[in-house]
């Protein structure tokens, strides 16, 4: 009997083509799909997931390998308005600006320069230039992200001032915020959040809008929140608010 | 007929797992180019308010920490022509009172200053600065007055970055990264960026990183 050989017919070779093909668009679809519903946070697994703020004053943190003591927290301390910057004196329009290559915050209050700080922005995940708004002002919240020798778990970051705009959510969790675990201001530190002294941050958190009512403060269409602006470079206009360049 | 289907099985894997691997270098190509290179950034100036008085030749300086709680105040006054004595004194918003740390004297060509990270993030250490012509000397000490190991009221970290032979000079020492750890951003001799490290005011112990913090 003579041997036949069984070459793939022409059909075959198509359904084979087709069935790589559908597999590569499955696997591209749903990655697709997927990198719609997670993206990028600043803080990779805390992301923005408690709204409200927490004060956890037993937890320890864990920042670069090292055991830190978070800083008690007393949600129930009551407003001391005459910390707010500015607050008997001034009008205008508030105006943050961060500028990353110098690692330095400005707070405008109109034309009026109300501090002048050194800052830490984002070094394992870049703080993204743009403007954005203040939506929502936590007193004290958890904060956790990275992995291997870069995991940080955070309890108590104080003075959490979260900001957004139409391309960086708010559930992308960037924020203004006290930073106690280090103190390299001036030089890029962070997962994307800016860094602050938590004495500087304090002053922000106090001035800038929505005008803080309790340990949680929403902006709202009648308080909305002040408008901070990352810059790759801050240009200084003498007398007049600085320009930002993104 | 089964054989086709194997083979369109396989087929299908195949595709999935092009795709997969084209999802994972898309991954990795965002995550890699994500973190943006911006130009150095220049010494920090000393930008929070830093009250300086001078009553009888005495010139002071502060720092205040990080949480504001504690302040490093040091007074510089002529000792001899050519040479400046400083004191330290520590206050809190526990204890005003002026804790004295530290004095020691320098040559007026070599002033000592209070950098903005001067305090540890816990406020149990700070740093300060001796500007020489030729570089900067690091000292650390306890903001309880304290001694180091060895009866020592201070560290010098240059010194001790020296002794470690690295191979490399000390650069710039830019804050802490944790309530011991000092971070060095150390430099090639011929001035250009070198790795930077960790330098553990309790052990003494230098780490090099695999990241700079410039």
């Amino acid at each position: 009997m003579k041997k036949r050989t069984i070459r793939p017919q022409k059909n075959t070779v198509s359904e084979l083509l087709f069935a790589a093909f559908t597999g590569f668009v499955l696997v591209g679809g749903i990655f697709a799909f997927l990198k719609t519903q997670n993206t990028t946070c600043a803080n990779s697994k805390s992301c923005v997931k408690n709204l409200q703020a927490v004060a956890e004053n037993q937890a320890v943190g864990y920042f670069e390998g090292q055991a830190i003591v978070p800083p008690a927290i007393d949600l129930t301390a009551p407003l001391d308005s005459s910390r707010v910057l500015g607050a008997s004196t001034m009008s205008g329009d508030k105006h943050i600006f961060v500028d990353l290559s110098t690692q330095t915050l400005y707070a405008y209050q109109g034309s009026t320069l109300i501090m002048q700080t050194l800052i830490s922005s984002g070094k394992w995940n870049a703080t993204p230039p743009g403007d954005y708004h203040i939506w929502v002002k936590l007193r004290s919240t958890r904060m956790s992200g990275g992995e291997g020798a870069d995991a940080y778990d955070l309890p108590n970051v104080p003075f959490t001032m979260f900001f957004y705009n139409d391309k960086v959510g708010k559930g992308e969790g960037f924020s203004l915020h006290g930073a106690y675990w280090h103190d390299n201001f001036g030089h890029m530190m962070s997962h994307g959040c800016v860094n602050m002294r938590s004495v500087d941050a304090e002053e922000i958190y106090h001035w800038a809008d929505p005008p803080t009512q309790s340990p949680t403060t929403y902006a709202t269409a009648q308080n909305p929140g002040t408008l901070v602006s990352i810059c790759t470079q801050v240009q200084m206009n003498s007398g007049d608010v600085p320009t930002c360049i993104e | 007929m089964k054989s086709s289907k194997y083979l369109i099985f396989i087929a299908l894997l195949v595709g999935m797992g092009l795709g997969l691997a084209v999802a994972g270098w898309v991954v990795y190509h965002v995550t890699a180019t994500k973190v943006v290179s911006l130009p150095s950034a220049p010494n920090p100036v000393q930008t929070s308010p830093s009250p300086t008085t001078q009553t009888n030749k005495v010139v002071e300086e502060q720092g205040i920490s990080p949480d504001g709680t504690k302040t490093l105040i040091m007074r510089t006054q002529p000792a001899t022509a050519s040479s400046s004595a400083h004191a330290f004194y520590v206050i809190s918003k526990a204890n005003p009172t002026e804790q004295f740390i530290f004095s020691l004297t320098t040559p007026t060509q070599t002033p000592l200053t209070i950098p903005f990270n001067t305090w540890s993030p816990d406020n149990h250490y700070f740093f300060v600065q001796e500007h020489d012509p030729l570089e900067v000397h690091n000292f650390a000490f306890k903001a309880d007055a304290s001694l180091f190991p060895g009866q020592q009221p201070f560290l010098d970290v240059t010194s001790l970055f020296d002794q470690k032979k690295t191979g490399f000079q000390l650069g710039e020492v830019t804050g802490w990264a944790a309530p011991t750890l000092l971070i060095i951003n150390a430099k090639k001799d011929d001035g250009k960026a070198g790795p930077s490290y960790w330098f553990d005011v309790t052990s003494k112990s230098l780490t090099r990183l695999s990241t700079t913090f410039p």
